[in-house]
């Protein structure tokens, strides 16, 4: 008997030891780490920044500036209405983004598009536009004046292509506008917080946005 | 003797207009067109693009060089690149559909685009749209108008 029982112990010690290496097994394959800020694919200054005061006019004429960035975290895409296919397509997961959202506790953030075509892309011609799209999206334009007045800030790039053989001040009916397809997260002080520069995955566009307010919240 | 070379001259020509407008008409039976739509865009907007799969199992490299629709006055083939971080979107004169390759035109690359659209487009709408290849063959596609907001 008193020779047999060490024996018992070991087995048993060996049978928990074996327990314990699967649990452990388990566990690492199943415990997921909390995104990393500089693992995102969206761009996260380190420190937000401070954007100079700017006026544009939204879809029903009013002034946005500054102010209208404050209170809520804000998407800011870039763009024009005649742009026939990475508008249309930001614009879809932008509100594909925005659904996906929704089904989760946080408050919505606002998404605001601007037009750097102002010469064709009214107020008017802009709410039909934007609100097709998302009836809670909102649209801004000003003079190009006012428009670099907030692209320069944002290191935001964009050129008028006149049709052939036209110039840029008289660029035909058909131009086309390069514009940067970046869409830009200002945090609820307004200040420029991340910037997505691949702003084609509205699942992961959501996630990241997710993982972004957290830590600013920390 | 004459009405015989005459009536001889005659088939021969004929037979050669009906291969000759063969070619020119359809697309060859190993080149296949699918998955092609129309994107829905706001009833005020004048311009649109159309995305499409170009499946060419033949053993040779076809090209698209045109498309044309009655829903445009000018129907353009073209990319849209990033070109340091702006998106710009370049008309291409010929787009290369490799031997057994599939070619897929998507949002933020390859597209035919609708410039001057009369009249607004709606969803369920079908629109012919003719493209035609290097080789002078060409296919009409009726695309559905599809909303992928």
């Amino acid at each position: 008997m008193t020779s047999k029982q060490p024996k018992v112990w070991i087995t048993l010690i060996l049978i928990l030891g074996f327990i314990a290496m699967l649990l452990g097994a388990f566990a690492y394959k199943h415990y997921k780490p909390e995104a990393k800020l500089h693992e995102l694919d969206a761009t996260v200054l380190t420190q937000s920044r401070t954007v100079k005061p700017f006026t544009l006019t939204d879809e029903n004429g009013k002034p946005y500036t500054n102010q209208q960035l404050k209170g809520h975290w804000t998407f800011v895409y870039f763009g024009y209405t005649s742009c026939p296919d990475i508008c249309p397509t930001t614009l879809a997961v932008l509100n594909q983004m925005y659904g996906k959202l929704l089904q989760t506790k946080t408050a919505n953030p606002d998404v605001l598009f601007v037009s750097v075509d102002p010469h064709r892309d009214s107020p008017k011609h802009l709410k039909e536009y934007i609100k097709y799209f998302n009836g809670k999206f909102m649209a801004a334009t000003g003079s190009h004046k006012q428009i670099q007045a907030l692209t320069k800030e944002l290191g935001i790039a964009y050129r008028i292509v006149p049709e052939k053989g036209k110039t840029e001040k008289n660029p035909g009916d058909t131009y086309l506008v390069d514009h940067s397809g970046a869409v830009l997260l200002f945090n609820p002080q307004g200040r420029l917080h991340a910037i997505f520069t691949q702003p084609d995955n509205a699942e992961n566009m959501a996630n990241e946005f997710l993982v972004i307010k957290k830590y600013a919240e920390k | 003797m004459l009405k015989k070379t005459f009536t001889i001259l005659i088939v021969v020509i004929t037979t050669l207009f009906a291969v000759q407008t063969y070619a020119a008409k359809k697309l060859a039976h190993n080149v296949k067109i699918s998955d092609g739509y129309i994107r829905m865009v706001p009833n005020h907007l004048r311009v649109t693009a159309s995305y499409l799969t170009i499946n060419n199992t033949s053993s040779h490299a076809i090209y698209l060089v045109s498309a044309t629709s009655p829903l445009a006055k000018s129907v353009q083939l073209h990319k849209t690149e990033k070109v340091n971080g702006m998106m710009r979107m370049v008309q291409q004169q010929q787009i290369e559909i490799p031997a057994h390759d599939k070619f897929q035109f998507k949002p933020g690359a390859y597209h035919v685009m609708f410039i001057g659209m009369d009249k607004p487009i709606y969803v369920g709408e079908i629109v012919p749209v003719t493209l035609c290849f290097k080789d002078t063959s060409c296919a009409t596609v009726n695309m559905p108008v599809k909303s992928d907001k």
